[in-house]
């Protein structure tokens, strides 16, 4: 009887150790240790303050350390109300997402993995990343912000909690970030690009700012993500429509003319290329523009032809007025 | 049956305006502009585009159902809801009590997670008698 009841102590003893050790493998922070091609080995950001959390609040705790460091002076008890869930004790990723993008900033979630943060770190960019402190099974979910990393020394701070820098071994922060997928969150000022942006997640970005109406800064983010990618389709039209929306419509013409002489193929540059040109009072032009929205046709044609209709609307006033002299 | 009836037709109708509202909005806001997520969309509008937008307005209110029997003020929960981008909106439909939320709640549960094991591990070993599950062997 007393051998089985060891058998039993070592059963839970084994399997305590294969749950601890499921996870204990740290693969980027061996590989960043080993070379230093994510770039400088000791990356510190400036400027971060610190807001101790209240209990549970490390979601706003986080976001407003991260938002006035970009230039928003907010505090957690203001961010509150805009993330934080009462009955989950905590907050949710998407709504730390969209207060970002509340507070007129650009929420851009990097690429999983320590090579973007390390990355980020360098160029100076704070992170607000989600960890795991429990285990995978029981977890204790975290959000922090990181400010310092030291390759070298294997080591990483964090504004987290009630610690202004907690320093962790960065074996074990990689354990503690894996769990949630490596997530990691930018807030950034409009005219300053991450260091790791790609084209698509920066515009889409952005264009949730433009669709929140924050169409100043909006147009700033279009115009920084315009120097990096000249040729970016949604980068012209989203800064056309930005523009439009702030009825500017020179501004929108002018880069609907880009977007449509870049991309001749793109039925939604001409589209409102033509819509623009039609509320500038240049029919004709207009016209011209709309037939070639509609010419190129697509999945958005019904909307090219509506355009259409609604110029030529217009223009049929206009071509009796011109007929009018012919007749003389 | 009449009542039964009577609310379906209500309700139906009042749906048929809400989408039909919603169409006249888009078509009003914006002249004939195309959107910038449309653009930066996989899926172009035209018919499914009309359909995508009946999805995401049920989802929003599904969402947004969520976040009031979360504890959300129901001052606060409507601009909360808009902040999301539909993309949002559908990954949290019907997962918000299961989706990570970032607290730090854990240290009273996790300090009540290790009284249990040592309880349950001193119960099975015989030294005390806390949960009546564990299988007591007659020593």
């Amino acid at each position: 009887m007393v051998f089985r009841m060891h058998r039993v102590a070592a059963a839970i003893f084994a399997v305590t150790a294969a749950v601890l050790s499921g996870c204990a493998t740290t693969p980027q922070t061996d590989r960043a240790r080993a070379s230093t091609r994510f770039g400088s080995e000791t990356s510190r950001v400036s400027g971060v303050p610190f807001f101790p959390q209240k209990a549970f609040q490390c979601g706003p705790a986080s976001l407003a350390e991260a938002l006035s460091w970009s230039g928003v002076q907010v505090t957690p008890d203001q961010l509150s109300p805009e993330v934080y869930l009462p009955k989950r004790r905590g907050s949710l990723q998407a709504e730390m997402v969209a207060a970002v993008r509340r507070n007129a900033r650009i929420a851009y979630v990097i690429r999983p993995g320590l090579p973007s943060l390390l990355q980020e770190l360098a160029a100076g960019n704070p992170v607000v990343i989600l960890e795991n402190l429990g285990l995978s099974w029981y977890p204790v979910w975290h959000y922090a912000v990181v400010v310092d990393i030291n390759v070298n020394a294997d080591m990483i701070t964090l504004r987290s909690g009630d610690f202004a820098r907690q320093r962790m071994p960065l074996g074990l922060f990689e354990r503690t970030w894996a769990r949630s997928g490596y997530w990691g969150l930018l807030v950034l000022p409009p005219d300053r690009l991450p260091a790791t942006a790609e084209e698509r997640p920066y515009l889409k970005a952005v264009a949730a700012v433009e669709a929140l109406g924050h169409l100043r800064q909006a147009r700033i983010a279009y115009h920084t993500a315009l120097k990096r990618w000249p040729d970016s389709l949604a980068g012209q039209i989203g800064l056309g429509n930005t523009c439009y929306a702030m009825k500017d419509l020179r501004c929108a013409e002018a880069a609907y003319r880009v977007a449509a002489t870049r991309h001749p193929d793109s039925g939604i540059a001409y589209n409102n290329l033509a819509q623009t040109l039609a509320d500038e009072g240049h029919l004709t032009r207009a016209t011209a523009a709309a037939l070639r929205a509609v010419a190129l046709g697509g999945p958005l044609a019904p909307t090219f032809r509506k355009t259409l209709a609604g110029i030529t609307a217009h223009t049929g006033v206009v071509s009796r007025n011109d007929r009018r002299p012919d007749h003389r | 049956m009449e009542n039964f009836r009577f609310a379906t037709s209500s309700i139906s109708r009042f749906l048929i305006l809400c989408l039909v509202c919603m169409g006249i909005h888009v078509a009003s806001a914006r002249a004939q502009i195309i959107g910038t997520g449309t653009v930066l969309s996989s899926q172009m509008a035209g018919v499914s585009g009309n359909r995508a937008r009946v999805k995401a307005f049920l989802q929003r209110k599904e969402v947004r159902k969520e976040l009031l029997s979360m504890g959300v003020d129901p001052t606060e929960v409507t601009t909360r809801v808009n902040s999301l981008t539909n993309a949002q909106v559908a990954d949290l439909a019907g997962r918000i009590s299961k989706l990570p939320a970032g607290g730090d709640f854990g240290t009273v549960l996790f300090i009540g997670l290790i009284v249990f094991l040592v309880l349950l591990y001193t119960d099975i070993m015989g030294y005390t008698d806390v949960f009546p599950f564990v299988k007591k062997h007659a020593s």
